[in-house]
């Protein structure tokens, strides 16, 4: 806990943390001070000139100048006037500036009623308007799939060029032109080529980039629900909210959490959840000639099957916890098998046996580490998000640096100046180029073999340009996947270095949400489990793919997506995806983390869990009443799995207040079925979620489902909210023999950096990325 | 009087080739003191001679090398910048120094790089200057021919023509080949400057002023001003005089005797009606303001500054609306674009002041000029070019309110 520092605003005490500036410690306690370049996570450059504030030298001074909150540090005692006339006035003038050319078309801009600019114009009271000269127009360009672009709403702010050029690297959006016609974008149509450009529609204060699928399928914030959520995309699993309106998913914006994923997400994560609306979602149950079946006779199917005792269950790393773990129940443990390649079982399970023995990084480690070492294959196309973080890593600006000239961190303007452009280490040794390769104070091309030999010799040798900079370094990071040998080796590396006391940190890279998870039920690859007459039971996965398995007497999947393996299989059980249903995925730092159910249609398929469930009883392998709730599987599982055990945590306690899942506003909700049925339905009942699924509930400020405060409808609300501490990281107690961890044979593959689901989403397949 | 600066320079557009500034007692101060006398040394005497910086900033030069860190706490590569991007409406004295004497600037640079210990300096001299670019590039082909540079690199760049450029942090942006934008300060250039490293940034006049200081003495130069302000400055006289044009005077002469004794005095028909006496981004005079000495503080009493010395004349044959509304202009379409105020305040006063001198004024465009100069003031927008142009149309709407008040209600300019 840091120490806070008490200052004066308008002659009340408030005490703020002494590593924020004035502004954004004055926003966190409260007090409304209006910005629009400031962004909590690329810090200030002073360019809106919207903060002002009065600054008085001391308890004399009564005449005080203005500042701006966003460039002046908070130092004890300081007396600051937020509501003198001054500072009111000038705050109202930049906002009468920045509106002299904004079009004002709140009405049909998808960010009206969230839109920092809207509220930041009714912070400052600002009402009525002067200019009456013809506005600046631009042409506005085609930045492809994922962002719309309306560069007439532009308000001039910088946030998204310094977010797509430093914090991104991306040199394809910049600015242009000057004075009145400073023009944000390209310098000609075309998608954005950052694999992280849809945060700009975060980013922007108003209306400039909006996410384009979202706006073929529009509905105000206040209309949606909103539930807390955990990407599937990758193993990074960052954190989102899924917004719906009428059982249709809307769109996925970016969760904060402070230490894995904070402001921003990849585009494959934010756009690639269209495969919840996308044309390939399985959602009935039906056999191979398309003769659809009701959730009972699925049931009696798959009871069959298991009563059969030729039942082999085909696990994923892209379900839940639950779902493997019920099927792994069913199949039984030496019938359950994994869904992956016997390669990428070696990865997962190596990088199950590290994360038990030496620390690992959460994203947010990462993104502060010192010194960063990355063995294998480019972060950025296997766990973009994950990439985005070692690129913070390198450009962050170095602490002694900032010392030295006495430039506080938050001073981005500043930093960068001091910087020059200088990088902190990080060093790139695989067998193909990376996106981080430019960053790289050293970039080393070699075989994967030799990448092994060279990782166990940074582990073991006391010299060398990257064992120097990891042990000169505080608390480095090392970074390895495509080889379970590269995985041990990395791990030996960061072994090697906190037996020397120093707090380096581990990153497994994997590729699946629930890659460790799976791992942690210690299947094989089914690519040996198909023996003649086996009856497989394919749970969310395409590991067969359309050429089936000819050695099975049959094939059922469970899937909520029409995969080739669902395609060629003899059966299909239409199960719930992972926004509609409840469950568990463990990341890549070890991170068990909970989903919740956050789109209610009408005929919702049930989670893959309850479905196995149901046909284990049926077919006798469980006894009646098993699992009559998700609490009860995870219990169950957890006396089975002690490394899942802390997954428990996740669950509500019994009696803690549910806040509401459908926000303050939300309007409609007689009228907008009444063309089926006049009579309104009930909502949706949900006694196991910890959020109410009505307007109505305890606001409970850390956990909530919806991004809101008084006077703050965009996302930046999030500033105003406790931050939640929730998060579960599992392998806590270490095994300390990590120097010793056996060495596993090498082989290699980067993977191919296309996830299977996403690959289902409208706008990844007009990107040309499925 | 005593002329300094100008002494070698005919005004016929000659340049004063190495052996005739040689002739003059040319680079007489670099070897009187390269390798003589400690670096410190030469900045104490900077100091000591009370030089203010003459690009219209006015802070003593000497304090500003002193706050560069030495090359013992800062090691690396160091940079001595000359500001010669001279596009202050109004302003061209430093083109009349690099075209006439340019050897005095390369010796004064050479003096000031060894002062703050900087390897490499950079003269960034506006684009349009064809013939102070031909001259410095001729006369550093000359010195180092002659060896009086030393060890050290002199580079001439040529801006692109945009007037923020001589904001000296925009300056080093632009310089490394970013956009032209002011950087935040802190840090100072002295201690992240160029490439992050300590530089220093001077105005040509500031830097031609070094090597008289140092042949002659910080006590000789400070006796050259008749008022407390040290040195001679060049001051320009533009608009209805009878001889526009630039003098050398000692600091603190003035207006009047600038304007009636050197310039001529206003032509034939022209009445003088009011001053800008730094250049475009001073606020005006009046007549009443005339025997005001042309010295920082002088203009800082009398309510406006010293800037560039520069003087601008307004004359009553010529509409004073139009001439904000021109110089008004210019400040929009330089503003970088970076900070709001600047950006989409100065439009919107062009805006205003184009519609007034076409009669389309309207009463109410009169409160918000009025609310103008407060909204871009000092402290309010990222640098000072927005105060700068607020300068003029602050004092202006209150020195001619009533041919504002005349455009409106009379929807016409009456000069038109």
């Amino acid at each position: 806990m840091r120490m806070g520092i008490e200052i004066l605003v308008d002659g009340t005490a408030v005490t703020l943390r002494p590593d924020d500036n004035l502004l954004a410690g004055c926003v966190k306690a409260g007090i409304d001070v209006p910005y629009f370049c400031w962004h909590p996570a690329m810090g200030s450059v002073g360019a809106c000139r919207q903060c002002a504030v009065k600054l008085f030298a001391g308890p004399a001074d009564t005449v005080g100048k203005i500042v701006m909150a966003c460039m002046t540090p908070v130092t004890a005692g300081m007396r600051v006037g937020v509501a003198e006339a001054e500072a009111i006035a000038a705050r109202e003038g930049v906002v009468e500036f920045v509106l002299a050319n904004h079009p004002h078309d709140c009405p049909v801009c998808e960010v009206g009623g969230e839109c920092h600019l809207q509220d930041m114009t009714a912070m400052t009271g600002h009402v009525s308007r002067r200019p009456r000269f013809e506005k600046r127009t631009h042409r506005s360009q085609d930045l492809g799939p994922f962002v719309k672009h309306e560069m007439n709403r532009c308000i001039g702010c910088y946030r998204c060029v310094r977010f797509y050029q430093d914090v991104c690297g991306g040199t394809d959006f910049g600015v242009f032109g000057s004075a009145k016609n400073v023009f944000f974008g390209r310098a000609q149509d075309g998608a954005l080529e950052s694999p992280f450009a849809g945060n700009l529609v975060e980013v922007c204060p108003t209306g400039v980039f909006v996410d384009k699928p979202f706006s073929a399928n529009f509905r105000r914030k206040w209309d949606m629900r909103s539930t807390p959520s955990v990407c599937p995309h990758c193993a990074v699993g960052c954190n989102i909210s899924i917004q719906e309106r009428d059982g249709v998913f809307r769109r996925a914006v970016n969760r904060f959490n402070a230490s894995l994923n904070e402001y921003f997400l990849c585009d494959r994560g934010r756009f690639g959840v269209g495969f919840l609306q996308g044309p390939s979602r399985l959602r009935v149950s039906r056999d191979r000639y398309g003769k659809v079946f009701a959730r009972h006779a699925a049931v009696a199917h798959l009871a069959k099957i298991f009563a059969s005792g030729k039942a082999v269950g085909v696990g994923s790393a892209r379900a839940s916890l639950e779902s493997n773990f019920a099927l792994r129940r069913l199949a039984g443990a030496a019938r359950f098998y994994a869904g992956l390649t016997a390669h990428e079982v070696g990865v997962a399970q190596a990088a199950l046996a590290a994360m038990r023995r030496v620390s690992t990084a959460t994203l947010a480690q990462v993104a502060r580490a010192d010194a960063i070492l990355i063995l294998g294959p480019d972060p950025q196309v296997v766990a973009p998000r994950l990439g985005l973080a070692l690129r913070q890593a390198a450009t962050r600006p170095n602490d002694a640096l900032l010392a030295a000239r006495e430039i506080p961190a938050w001073h981005d303007a500043a930093a960068r100046t001091a910087m020059a452009g200088q990088k902190n280490p990080v060093f790139v040794v695989g067998p193909a180029p990376t996106a981080l390769d430019a960053l790289a104070r050293l970039a080393v091309r070699m075989t994967a073999e030799d990448t092994v030999a060279y990782a166990l010799e940074v582990a073991h040798s006391p010299a060398g340009e990257v064992t120097d900079a990891l042990l000169t370094a505080k608390t480095p990071v090392v970074v390895a996947g495509g080889s379970a040998a590269l995985i041990v080796a990395g791990a030996k590396i960061v072994a090697a270095l906190e037996a020397r006391g120093i707090k380096a940190r581990f990153v497994p890279l994997l590729a699946a949400a629930n890659s460790i998870g799976l791992a942690c039920m210690g299947a094989e690859s089914a690519g040996s489990c198909a023996t003649a007459g086996a009856q497989m039971v394919a749970l969310e996965n395409d590991f067969f793919g359309a050429a089936g398995l000819a050695a099975a007497a049959s094939v059922t999947v469970l899937d909520h997506i029409e995969t080739a393996t669902a395609q060629a299989a003899d059966f299909c059980v239409a199960v719930g995806s992972f926004a509609d249903t409840d469950g568990m995925f463990v990341n890549l730092e070890g991170r068990a983390q909970p989903f919740y159910k956050a789109i209610f249609g009408e005929n919702d398929a049930p989670a893959a869990w309850e479905i196995l469930r149901d046909a284990g009883i049926l077919a006798g392998i469980l006894p009646p009443g098993t699992w009559p709730t998700r609490a009860a599987l995870l219990a169950d599982m957890t006396q089975e799995f002690s490394d899942l055990a802390p997954c428990l945590r996740a669950l509500p306690a019994p009696g803690e207040p549910k806040p509401p899942g459908l926000p303050h506003r939300f309007s409609g909700r007689t009228a907008s079925r009444a063309h089926v049925d006049v009579r309104e339905a009930g909502p949706p009942m949900r006694a196991e979620s910890p959020f109410g699924t009505t307007m109505e509930g305890a606001a409970q400020h850390g956990a909530e489902p919806l991004v809101w405060a008084p006077g703050w409808n965009s996302g930046q609300a999030v500033l105003r909210m406790a931050e939640a501490d929730k998060d579960i990281f599992l392998f806590q107690d270490k095994i300390p023999d990590a120097l010793m961890m056996p060495e596993p044979p090498w082989s290699y593959d980067a993977g191919s950096g296309v996830e299977e689901m996403s690959a289902h989403s409208p706008a990844i397949i007009a990107r040309g990325w499925a | 009087m005593q002329l300094v600066l100008t002494k070698n320079i005919d005004g016929g557009g000659k340049r004063v080739d190495f052996a005739a500034y040689a002739r003059s007692g040319g680079y007489e101060a670099v070897r009187k003191v390269v390798g003589k006398l400690a670096p410190a040394d030469v900045v104490q005497v900077v100091a000591d001679s009370g030089l203010a910086g003459c690009g219209g900033g006015g802070f003593p030069t000497g304090r500003k090398w002193q706050a560069m860190p030495s090359r013992a706490a800062r090691p690396g590569p160091r940079y001595f910048i000359v500001n010669a991007d001279e596009m202050e409406p109004g302003t061209f004295k430093d083109r009349y120094l690099m075209e006439g004497d340019p050897h005095q600037l390369l010796e004064g640079i050479v003096l000031a790089a060894y002062a703050v210990e900087a390897d490499e300096a950079y003269i960034f001299v506006r684009g349009e200057y064809f013939q102070a670019i031909a001259a410095l590039e001729a006369a550093i082909a000359e010195a180092q021919a002659a060896g009086v540079l030393g060890g050290l690199t002199i580079h001439v760049h040529a801006g692109v023509g945009r007037y923020i450029c001589g904001e000296e942090t925009a300056l080093l942006n632009s310089l490394e080949g970013k956009r032209a934008i002011p950087r935040a300060k802190p840090p100072l250039p002295q201690v992240s400057g160029l490439f992050g490293c300590p530089t220093i940034v001077n105005n040509v006049e500031t830097v031609c002023n070094v090597p008289h200081i140092v042949r002659h003495g910080a006590e000789w130069f400070r006796g050259l001003g008749v008022g407390d302000e040290a040195g001679t400055k060049i001051f320009g006289v533009s608009g209805r005089v009878n001889r526009p044009g630039v003098y050398e005077l000692p600091m603190g002469t003035s207006l009047r005797v600038l304007i009636e004794e050197f310039a001529g005095g206003m032509r034939d028909g022209f009445q003088l009606r009011a001053v800008l006496p730094g250049g475009a981004s001073t606020g005006f005079l009046g007549v009443e303001k005339l025997d005001t000495p042309m010295s920082v503080a002088g203009m800082a009493a009398a309510g406006s500054r010293l800037g560039t010395g520069n003087v601008m004349v307004l004359d009553d044959k010529t509409c004073p609306v139009g001439f904000i509304r021109n110089l008004q202009h210019f400040f929009a379409q330089e503003s970088c674009g970076w900070c709001a105020p600047c950006r989409d305040g100065l439009p919107w006063v062009d805006q205003i002041l184009a519609a007034m001198e076409t009669g389309q004024g309207r009463q109410s465009d009169l409160a918000v000029l009025a609310d103008m100069p407060g909204r871009m003031g000092p402290g309010k927008t990222f640098c000072g070019l927005a105060p700068g142009a607020m300068a003029s149309l602050e004092t202006g709407l209150k020195m001619f309110a009533q041919d504002f008040t005349r455009h409106v209600q009379e929807r016409v300019c009456a000069w038109a």
